[in-house]
């Protein structure tokens, strides 16, 4: 998949290359020609925020966009300043949506009401799902992942019910994939494995610097090998790996995909269809 | 192993000893904004660490708390949660106004205490809490993430061991865009602070730059005040011991730093030294130690990576774990609040000069 996370921040990538990536995909032109060349290189998907740049793109190329939202969609800002938790989200803006949207959003406000349920993660998430897919194209989400800044937060607090309500839901409401991030890859397979949860992928930083690879690089593989969850890497070239070797290093370890962020391509096209 | 050896050498992935409390330990955290629960989630993957107990006067707090799913009983008050959950450690991230006195109060109890928010603290307010924990028996340690960042843990190395030589020059700066509206500033000044950017975002960098080059005698400093009353930017700088100069700036308006970025160059007898958070570069002109002529560099990935989970960052655990291992016995945590007195000194006479328009005030001892 293409992989747009480097544009919220969430990257392993340098402060100037974060600048000179956010910079180059100001504009939603850039970002479509992108994702274009992408998919016709053979990816499967944009893993991507659903925000409006990613809008914008997706209705220049008037082709269908298979896009793997990833959710909460957060600025930078909003990464660093919330507090983790599903209620300082919701008090964000309330995005506009069209009329199906809206009544979904609303049945799930009035069935799950902050008055009765407000902080409990686990209840309250279906409400800021409705609320932040509203904002993708119905026809182009084929999968929903959980943000690693709230994964990894319930991940530590050993929050089973909730990924188990996330694997559910996504699959039911949306008929999409269920994903889950996190940059604690060996702990995380290794809690899914004792919970018997089953999401549909794992998206996780695996490179040669085992960066973001927690608890340990050798850990981390160690799950990644044994993994009954299939695994997307990212952040493939953190550490200063090409990003034809990290993906090699990735696939040979047991990853079952991989997801190259915008920082890590020059020319997508080309790039990605070198590592087919 | 010398340090060359350490950092140059091929980098076995494993730290060779995991950092962990030596002995079970009863935690609490009592303050559930966006740190405390960051604590209340590192802590709840560190061996040996019980959480017992977490609080906060906002019943909304303690249900979004809960809600992730931590399940350590909720307090209203630091009183009730100390006397009955017993916690021999408490991380306090209250607002910065109470973090004081809940501290204070935590070590009356008879637990160590890690504090956030200290470097909005004077000197003087800090003292109390060195004597009280003495008077104790207890630790208080500061959260200063940056004190635990590889990258930088690693520069402070080079510098001690003299690789680069006598220093010449130092400039640091570190900026983040924090504080772009009057609405941001009012968010700090509402919690009773009279300290800006100096404090809040400085006092994290003076604490590494003291550490790296010594305690200045004196300091000189201007601040711009851009939103309120509070300080916005501020620039100043101390002459080193050896005569060299140290210059800094600093701001919490500056645009296009959504995560703080800190920045130390350093110009020395035998070369150059380039420091961030994405590595620490060294250019020498000659072979020094084991270290080669010309460009050095670690980035993460070839510094040793011994947190075993990320959150945002490998710092806080680190952090953490480091404190609570030394609480229960192992070596002191280089934040300890007696160890961080002499940059807020320094912070203090910072202000000083800026409220001076710039003239050179003394760094009490």
């Amino acid at each position: 998949m293409l992989g747009t996370r480097s544009m919220h921040g969430l990257t392993f990538a340098t402060r100037d290359r974060i600048l000179d990536v956010t910079s180059r995909y100001r504009q939603p032109e850039a970002l479509a020609v992108t994702i274009s060349r992408a998919l016709d290189a053979g990816a499967d998907g944009v893993l991507a925020s659903p925000t409006p740049l990613l809008a914008a793109a997706s209705e220049i190329l008037r082709r269908p966009v298979p896009v793997h939202a990833v959710i909460p969609a957060l600025t930078q800002q909003e990464r660093l300043e919330l507090e983790p938790g599903v209620e300082p989200l919701l008090r964000r803006r309330v995005p506009r949506a069209g009329t199906s949207a809206g009544v979904r959003m609303a049945l799930a406000r009035f069935t799950r009401p902050a008055s009765l349920y407000g902080g409990d993660w686990t209840v309250r998430l279906p409400v800021l799902i409705e609320s932040e897919i509203a904002a993708v194209r119905a026809r182009d989400v084929k999968g929903v992942v959980l943000d690693a800044w709230l994964a990894d937060c319930a991940l530590a607090a050993g929050n089973r019910r909730l990924f188990e309500m996330f694997v559910r839901l996504v699959r039911s409401r949306f008929r999409a994939a269920a994903g889950i991030e996190t940059h604690n890859l060996g702990l995380m397979l290794e809690r899914f494995r004792e919970w018997g949860v089953v999401p549909d992928y794992v998206v996780a930083p695996v490179n040669t610097g085992g960066l973001g690879m927690k608890p340990s690089r050798s850990e981390s593989l160690a799950a990644l090998r044994g993994a009954t969850v299939p695994v997307l890497a990212k952040e493939l070239c953190a550490g200063g790996a090409a990003f034809e070797d990290g993906a090699a290093f990735a696939r040979e370890h047991g990853a079952r995909g991989i997801v190259a962020d915008l920082c890590e391509l020059e020319d997508a096209g080309f790039e990605l269809k070198a590592v087919g | 192993m010398t340090l060359t050896e350490e950092l140059l050498a091929p980098r076995a992935f494993e730290p060779a000893t995991v950092i962990q409390p030596h002995r079970s330990v009863r935690v609490g955290v009592f303050g559930l904004g966006r740190c405390g629960l960051h604590h209340a989630a590192t802590l709840s993957t560190i061996t040996n660490v019980d959480l017992v107990a977490i609080g906060d006067p906002d019943r909304a707090a303690r249900r979004n708390a809960r809600g992730m799913g931590l399940p350590a009983r909720s307090y209203a008050s630091a009183g009730t949660m100390l006397q009955r959950a017993t916690p021999e450690v408490v991380f306090v991230a209250t607002p910065f106004d109470l973090a004081a006195g809940l501290a204070a109060q935590a070590l009356d109890a008879g637990s160590a205490v890690m504090i956030e928010g200290v470097p909005a603290l004077a000197a003087a307010d800090a003292a109390p809490l060195i004597h009280a924990a003495a008077h104790a028996e207890r630790s208080i340690a500061c959260a200063l993430a940056l004190a635990y960042h590889p990258v930088f843990e690693a520069a402070r190395r080079i510098v001690a061991s003299d690789t680069l030589g006598v220093v010449r020059q130092v400039r640091a700066s570190r900026n983040v865009s924090r504080v772009v509206t009057q609405a941001h500033q009012r968010s700090y000044s509402a919690h009773g602070g009279p300290r800006g950017v100096m404090a809040h975002l400085g006092a994290e960098l003076m604490f590494v730059l003291v550490r790296m080059f010594g305690m200045p005698g004196a300091v000189t400093a201007t601040s711009q005040r851009l939103y309120g009353a509070l300080d916005d930017e501020a620039r100043g700088g101390w002459t080193l011991a050896g005569g060299a100069r140290l210059g800094f700036e600093t701001s919490w308006s500056a645009p296009g730093y959504p995560r703080s970025a800190t920045v130390i160059e350093v110009e020395a007898e035998f070369g150059r030294m380039l420091l961030s958070e994405d590595a620490v570069e060294i250019d020498l002109a000659v072979v020094r130690g084991a270290f080669p002529a010309g460009a050095t560099r670690f980035g993460p990935a070839s510094l040793p990576q011994s947190a075993r989970f990320e959150l945002d960052g490998d710092e806080l655990w680190l952090q953490d774990a480091t404190f609570l291992a030394a609480v229960t016995g192992g070596a002191a945590t280089p934040t300890e609040l007696s160890g961080c007195l002499d940059s807020l000194r320094v912070v203090d006479a910072l202000y000083a000069s800026a409220a001076a328009d710039g003239a050179a005030v003394d760094v009490a001892r």
